[in-house]
């Protein structure tokens, strides 16, 4: 290399120090940290120009630094400067315009001693303020930065030694070549071809040389497209165009080269050396753009979980490892994220689902690239189902590189169509089974389903009923009917029951009743109809026999009403004739007997008195008799009107009528008051209290003259009307018998009656609703009793004030 | 009493007209009493039928006394049909019968019965209602203006 060789390559490092982005600086260990050297990029991060820097000419470095952050900056540097480490850390400036800026500072120890200090400033406010961008670019950034450090220690250690000696060239030009050589970054020089139709490469750092995998030989005094035909759609032909026209440097951001050879992220800073070269230094940003991407997914993937909290959500690889479980997968497996991460998830899923699972992963790989599956799988507290909405993500080939997946517990579901399932299968059962009619139909007769009792019935097959209408099966004359009784159907009242005939195949035909229930949708619209129906053939029968029964009972009931009252008739007039026709005959052999016993008795010895005298007896006593039948059979034919019967003035009466009879036997009537007020006939009353009187005259003791007490008392709702005497009494025996027509206990010599009294008795109180009892014993004397229904107050009321005492 | 009133006796009992003639003589009333045996005779009798022709010997009674229970024309006939005719409606009727039968009771004053009376089945009850029936129809009682007098 010649002398001249080595001062151009001397200026074209310099040049390149002072292009390079950020700022180098060397200064000492003070608290100004006075500035020994900056490069020219001082202006750029700072807005003060290198000169008003060094030696605080005008203001100091710390001065720069924000105030908040200088005693860090101080304490960092001096842990670096004890630990004898570089120390690299962050803060913040103030700029000359006032604008704060993030930097990130790399430094070392120059001397060893802790004099002096020299180091690289790099603004990094973009990547501060811009969020998304901060752990991919820390992430990123350190590495990339961490290997640049080491080449750009190497270079300010060049810088140093070279701005130290000022001496030798060569030394100088192979220090700079060093640097060159082993920036991280490539670097590149060319120099333009005409107007900028193209640029050929003079140089090519060895960092280039790996980023592009081409030895420099291969490229220098090469033309740029030829070598790398992807610059110009990438857009940096464009860039080193307009650096060369203007000589303002550009920012290239990330960007992707490709050809047939290479693949590459790369970031650009391009700018023009005075000498007119073009200086391109690229970052291989590959890896950074990996772990941008990689940020994004994770991004996706921290979103999923706030977007779904309760959900799981896993990530796996296309070989069905882990590479994210969110913490609710943890819980619910019990295992950690780092117990689960590169494991396989199958192992978790039940065997019996596992091919399920398998078949719908599968899927993943064709559009639309999701799928959802449901599986059991081995959770801490046993099998467990999972559904998942599994989606692909793609590359940009569009190959499936890992499958995300959000799941939830599905368990509670599943066991409730599980029991939903067991529960519509026992329902079918019965619904099947049943001997009952069911089916369903459609608003127009449409039959849509009928069970087999339904099939049997009609000796159809569901098939063949399905989509008849249930009318062809009923007679014409019963179609109005049966349609108007569900056309009545609201959702207010969703069912009703109607009977109607049905023409089986064979063409017999038989009665249904049927339950029909309308079922609507939200609308309130009719949408089917559900129908439960029986056969009540043989119930029709039998109440059709029990009508024609009913009917025939009716008529020989109103026959025998009919025979009876024919038989009443007959009876009536058998004792009009018995009125007229024996009496008449009657009278003549009394009437004349009376005429002989007036007129002729004299003339009569007295053998022929004593039978005149018995034909009278025997007369009159027949009279008696034909009477007191024609009372009885008298009572009670005319209507009973039941009405409050003042008791007082009936008794009154029968003293009266008996008054000669009392009068002959001594007798004592007592009427113990007051006296209740039954409901009843007051004709009837005084028949059944004249027989009673009359009994109470006629069966005396002889030694003892009559007495007889008249009592009528209140017992809740009836009255007890009681006659008692001391007379002769009747033995127990004959309690049941004395009430029955004709029978007497005497003959006519001892006591004279007809035995029809006591008959007559029952016959009005059974009239009144009323009964009769009787307790007597041989010489103790007879309590008749007669209960009646009470009159109740306000009919009482009825009668005059006089009357109730 | 200017002349003896005119009674006629409707019974197709022989001994009730017997007994009742009887009791009539026994109570001393001194009324011609003429006998109609049956329905249709008693008709003849009061409308100048056949040989009731002549009113001289069958004078329009003052009262008829009037069984009931009669073959083929009964007493309800012979009693609608004096009712009828405008010459004899006014003509007191009292029903002698056997029957207490409400019916027949209804019957008789719904028809235009004055009186009705059950025979009594004792003779001296009978001579009783004799004395009374006349003592009160043909004494007491003023009877309706009569157009042709009895003899």
């Amino acid at each position: 290399m010649t002398e001249a060789d080595v001062r151009a390559r001397e200026r074209l490092m310099q040049s390149l120090v002072a292009h390079l982005p950020g700022l180098l600086y060397r200064c000492r260990h003070d608290k100004n940290w006075t500035m020994q050297f900056l490069s020219d990029g001082c202006l750029k991060l700072t807005g003060y120009p290198p000169e008003a820097l060094l030696g605080n000419h005008a203001l100091s470095y710390a001065q720069i630094i924000h105030p908040d952050d200088r005693e860090a900056v101080a304490d960092q540097v001096q842990a670096g400067l004890t630990r004898g480490a570089p120390f690299q850390f962050e803060y913040r400036i103030i700029t000359a315009s006032g604008q704060e800026k993030w930097v990130w500072e790399h430094g070392v120890d120059a001397e060893g001693d802790g004099s002096e200090l020299f180091g690289f400033v790099l603004d990094i406010t973009d990547r501060k303020h811009a969020e998304d961008m901060e752990r991919a670019a820390r992430l990123n950034t350190e590495q990339a930065l961490e290997k640049a450090d080491r080449s750009r220690h190497a270079l300010l250690s060049v810088l140093e030694d070279e701005r130290a000696t000022q001496a030798a060239l060569r030394e100088s030009e192979t220090r700079y070549r060093e640097l060159f050589d082993n920036m991280s970054d490539g670097v590149a020089v060319y120099e333009a071809v005409g107007q900028g139709e193209d640029f050929i490469f003079k140089d090519h750092n060895s960092a280039g040389e790996r980023i592009v995998g081409m030895p420099r030989e291969e490229v220098i005094d090469r033309s740029l497209r030829e070598v790398f035909p992807g610059v110009e759609p990438m857009g940096l032909l464009d860039v080193f165009r307009r650096v060369w026209r203007t000589g303002e440097p550009e920012h290239y951001p990330f960007n992707e080269y490709r050809d047939e050879r290479l693949r590459l992220w790369a970031e650009n800073y391009v700018f023009k050396l005075p000498s007119g070269e073009v200086v391109a230094v690229y970052h291989d940003a590959t890896e950074r753009k990996k772990a941008e991407l990689a940020l994004r997914e994770s991004e996706e993937k921290y979103r999923l979980l706030v977007d779904n909290q309760t959900d799981l959500v896993v990530k796996v690889d296309t070989q069905g490892r882990f590479q994210f479980v969110s913490p609710s997968y943890c819980r619910l497996f019990g295992l950690t994220e780092a117990e689960l991460l590169g494991r396989e998830y199958m192992p978790l899923v039940h065997p019996d689902d596992r091919a399920s699972t398998a078949k719908a992963v599968e899927t993943l790989h064709h559009p639309p690239h999701t799928a959802y599956l449901e599986q059991r799988a081995a959770t801490k507290d046993g099998w467990c189902w999972l559904g998942w909405m599994d989606t692909a993500i793609l590359d940009r080939e569009g190959e499936v590189i890992s499958i995300v997946g959000v799941g939830r517990d599905i368990t509670e579901r599943k066991r409730s169509e599980e029991a939903l399932r067991e529960s519509e299968q026992r329902y079918r059962a019965v619904v099947e089974d049943t001997p009952v009619l069911l089916c369903r139909f459609l608003p127009d007769g449409e039959i849509n389903y009928a069970n087999r009792a339904y099939c049997s019935y009609f000796a159809k097959s569901s098939e063949e009923l399905t989509g008849t209408s249930f009318l062809e099966w009923i007679p014409e004359s019963d179609h109005a009917n049966v349609m108007s009784n569900i056309a009545a159907l609201t959702p207010g009242s969703p069912t009703r029951s109607h009977e109607h005939r049905v023409i089986l195949p064979n063409g017999e035909i038989r009665w249904q009743r049927w339950i029909n229930r309308a079922l609507f949708d939200t609308r309130g619209v009719i949408s089917a109809y559900q129908a439960i129906g029986e056969d009540i053939t043989e119930r029709k029968r039998a109440e059709q026999e029990i009508q024609r029964l009913n009917a025939e009972l009716e008529e020989r009931v109103r026959q025998r009403t009919a025979d009876l009252e024919a038989a009443n008739k007959e009876l009536e007039a058998f004792v009009y004739s018995v009125s007229h026709d024996l009496r008449a005959p009657l009278r003549a052999v009394n009437g004349f007997a009376q005429i002989l016993v007036r007129r002729h008795r004299g003339s009569l010895d007295e053998e022929g008195q004593h039978y005149l005298d018995n034909v009278v007896e025997a007369g009159d006593h027949m009279g008696t008799l034909i009477d007191d039948l024609l009372e009885y059979s008298r009572t009670g034919r005319e209507a009973v009107r039941p009405r409050p019967v003042d008791l007082g003035p009936i008794i009154e009466g029968l003293k009266s009528t008996f008054a000669h009879r009392i009068a002959e036997t001594g007798a004592r009537i007592r009427v113990l008051k007051p006296l209740a007020t039954p409901l009843g006939d007051p004709t009837l009353i005084g028949q059944i209290l004249n027989n009673l009187i009359d009994n109470a005259l006629t069966y005396r003791r002889d030694e003892e003259a009559p007495d007889i007490s008249i009592a009528a008392e209140r017992w809740k709702d009836r009255v007890v009307l009681s006659v008692a005497d001391n007379g002769i009494g009747i033995p127990p025996e004959f309690h049941g018998k004395i009430f029955q027509v004709f029978q007497r206990l005497h003959n006519q010599e001892e006591y004279p009656g007809t035995g029809i009294g006591l008959a007559i008795v029952v016959k009005a109180t059974h009239l009144m609703n009323g009964e009769v009892t009787v307790e007597s014993a041989p010489g103790e004397g007879s309590r008749f009793t007669v209960t009646l229904p009470a009159a109740q107050a306000e009919q009482r009321a009825q009668l005059g004030p006089e009357t109730r005492l | 009493m200017s002349r003896s009133a005119c009674i006629l006796l409707v019974d197709d009992n022989r001994l009730d007209v017997e007994l009742t003639l009887d009791a009539f003589r026994e109570a001393r009333l001194s009324n011609s009493i003429q006998v109609a045996e049956n329905g249709q005779q008693a008709l003849d009798y009061l409308f100048g039928a056949n040989e009731y022709g002549d009113r001289a010997r069958f004078p329009l009674p003052d009262l008829i006394l009037l069984d009931l229970k009669m073959p083929g024309i009964d007493g309800f006939d012979v009693l609608r049909l004096i009712k009828d005719a405008p010459l004899l409606k006014r003509i007191p009727i009292v029903i002698l019968t056997s029957s207490r039968e409400e019916g027949d009771r209804a019957l008789s004053y719904d028809t235009g019965a004055n009186s009705y009376l059950v025979k009594p089945v004792s003779f001296t009850g009978f001579v009783d209602v004799v004395r009374r029936v006349g003592d009160y129809w043909l004494t007491l009682n003023v009877g309706p203006p009569s157009s042709e007098p009895c003899p």
